[in-house]
């Protein structure tokens, strides 16, 4: 490592934020003009091409409302409350590899900010991290609201965590490892864990919406009882970063989702050269982003479809029937994969890792 | 001075300021986040001795699940300025505080003086990236030893979790049988029901204790002790 290879993964790093910032843009103009499609109304459509412009003239809006803090306020905490919903989330997208990595001469590019070790662990901090940015916003604001959000926000997140994590468990068992970029070469080209993994894929999905709090799941900010939960009393840019957190999520999950069960970057077609060069990075690149373009239609397509849960049904679902489910999925997969080692079952899917 | 020794006097100093803030800070939740602050210090020393996998777990178990059910539990019951009582007991501790904590400090001195030795680490759960690589790997290493060396006292461990979680269910279903949901106390409703409707005035009060029973078992409903609760807020806000 000499200065050359920080300064390919500070470009690198730099590249990944402002594709995120576009994402983020372009996913609220489709969650408002998909909404509206699917419910058959027309949505926001004066700002630019088809409304594309919309999003931007709200940021500008946020940017240059005053900021302020409420009287009954914690004033410290209410500052630090939002940077600590968008950090999390922001780092979280580190560990996501986007393509299979490249050389250029004998300098490697790889198309991932941070390979750690512990990978997919790294994950389940940063979500740990994320749930205190509306905790305490809730607590924070001095007001009766946003303190209810918050005391929900914290017993979901907990419950819908631990749904999350054994969820990853049966992929790290297979796969053999917990760095990211070693499970998606695990699933090479089209062995994706989500054939033999289905039970697991479908709980992490769902236990993700329930993690970012978008509908049917958004009891935290649920407006017919809490007006804006948590973040009733922020405006302006605090409540932008709040806003731009929860979209940062939303495509986190999307992408960690396409990593660890629809195969990362692999598809049917990882080959080519043009010029010379060899295309593969482009078409890892192409089959994560339909994949997780895919993933983030569903997160717009649920909210549209499926109206909110009670607090009740929420906490039966995720305790009784996600986490006994899974439990039992994590022992089927053990032994699964302990007779393929033993040699008693054939290997089926990929091979199981070691 | 090693990039270790720096991270191990700033952070270390960091963890021991932030846990003196979780004693002396006079509102509960920024006790809280003193102590979230402590346990993410610890996790950047595991850290700083490549401790990778105990650094993420620490952060996992300790700040994501514990220090939030610390702040759900001060945010529902809303003790946002302490008991006048408690502070008293905290400046004033018991002698039974002090005593233990004398023992403690000598025990500690008679270590340093006798010249403490660590027990030498396992190899391949610390150390330099060689080191860990030669024993396959931070994590498999832990989980080697985990499931081999310590294979008895991980287990005790877990039984330990299994009494505690028991213990939890035992206390929140009190006087209400502990497997019967709320079968026991079901029947003195129906009784008591009977009981009034024979009187004259009995209708109203009838109703009420319906409304009651039926707020009972959508609480029994919800698994979690912490759901329960949560329910039963909402339930007051509607």
């Amino acid at each position: 490592m000499d200065w050359v290879d920080y300064l390919i993964r500070s470009v690198v790093a730099v590249v990944v934020f402002a594709a995120i910032l576009g994402t983020c843009t372009l996913l609220v103009w489709f969650e408002r003009r998909g909404a509206a499609w699917m419910q058959v109304r027309v949505g926001p459509n004066k700002a630019g091409p088809f409304g594309l412009l919309q999003t931007v003239a709200d940021a500008v809006k946020l940017l240059t409302k005053e900021v302020f803090v409420p009287d009954s306020a914690d004033p410290l905490v209410y500052r630090i409350a939002p940077l600590l919903s968008l950090l999390p989330a922001f780092l979280a997208l580190t560990i996501v590899p986007f393509g299979p990595g490249f050389h250029i001469g004998d300098r490697y590019v790889p198309m991932q900010i941070a390979d750690l070790n512990i990978g997919i662990l790294w994950l389940l901090c940063m979500s740990s991290i994320a749930v205190y940015g509306y905790i305490l916003a809730g607590w924070s604001s001095g007001s009766k609201y946003p303190l209810l959000g918050a005391v929900r926000q914290s017993a979901q997140v907990i419950s819908y965590e631990l749904v999350m994590s054994l969820a990853i468990i049966p992929v790290v068992i297979w796969a053999g490892t917990l760095s990211t970029s070693g499970i998606v070469e695990a699933q090479s080209r089209y062995h994706w864990y989500v054939v033999p993994l289905i039970v697991p894929a479908i709980a992490f999905f769902v236990s993700g919406i329930a993690e970012t709090n978008r509908p049917p799941f958004d009891l935290v900010e649920a407006e017919s009882e809490l007006v804006a939960g948590a973040i009733t009393e922020y405006g302006g840019v605090r409540f932008m970063m709040f806003f731009l957190a929860e979209y940062t999520n939303i495509i986190t999950i999307s992408a960690i989702t396409t990593t660890l069960f629809l195969g990362g970057w692999n598809g049917p077609i990882l080959f080519g050269t043009i010029a010379g060069w060899s295309v593969v990075p482009l078409w890892g690149l192409f089959w994560f982003l339909l994949k997780t373009g895919v993933l983030l239609f569903v997160f717009i397509w649920v909210r549209v479809s499926l109206p909110r849960l009670r607090y009740d049904q929420l906490m039966t679902f995720g305790w009784k029937i996600m986490i006994g489910v899974n439990v039992a999925v994590v022992l089927a997969v053990s032994f699964v994969i302990a007779l393929m080692e033993q040699g008693a079952l054939p290997m089926f899917w990929a091979p199981p890792g070691r | 001075m090693s990039a270790e020794w720096i991270l191990y006097i700033v952070f270390g100093a960091l963890a021991l300021g932030c846990a003196f803030g979780v004693v002396f800070a006079p509102n509960p939740v920024h006790s809280a986040l003193y102590l979230v602050a402590t346990l993410l210090s610890i996790a950047i020393l595991f850290l700083a001795q490549s401790a990778y996998f105990l650094s993420a777990v620490q952060i996992i178990v300790y700040t994501g699940a514990i220090v939030v059910l610390f702040l759900f539990v001060i945010m529902l019951l809303g003790i946002d300025s302490p008991d006048p009582d408690e502070v008293d007991r905290l400046r004033n501790p018991g002698t039974v505080v002090v005593v233990a904590g004398v023992v403690v400090v000598f025990f500690l001195l008679v270590q340093l003086a006798v010249g403490f030795s660590w027990p030498a680490g396992v190899p391949g759960t610390t150390g330099s990236a060689e080191a860990q690589a030669a024993a396959g790997g931070n994590v498999q290493a832990i989980s080697e030893v985990l499931f081999t060396k310590f294979l008895l006292p991980f287990e005790v461990t877990s039984f330990l979790l299994i009494a505690g979680v028991i213990g939890a269910v035992v206390l929140a279903r009190r006087g209400r049988g502990v497997f019967g949901a709320g079968i026991g106390r079901s029947r003195e409703v129906v009784e008591e029901l009977r009981r009034r409707s024979e009187s004259a005035a009995g209708a109203e009060e009838a109703a009420e204790v319906a409304a009651g029973a039926a707020a009972d078992a959508a609480a029994a409903d919800a698994d979690a002790a912490a759901a329960e609760s949560v329910g039963a807020v909402s339930e007051e806000e509607r």
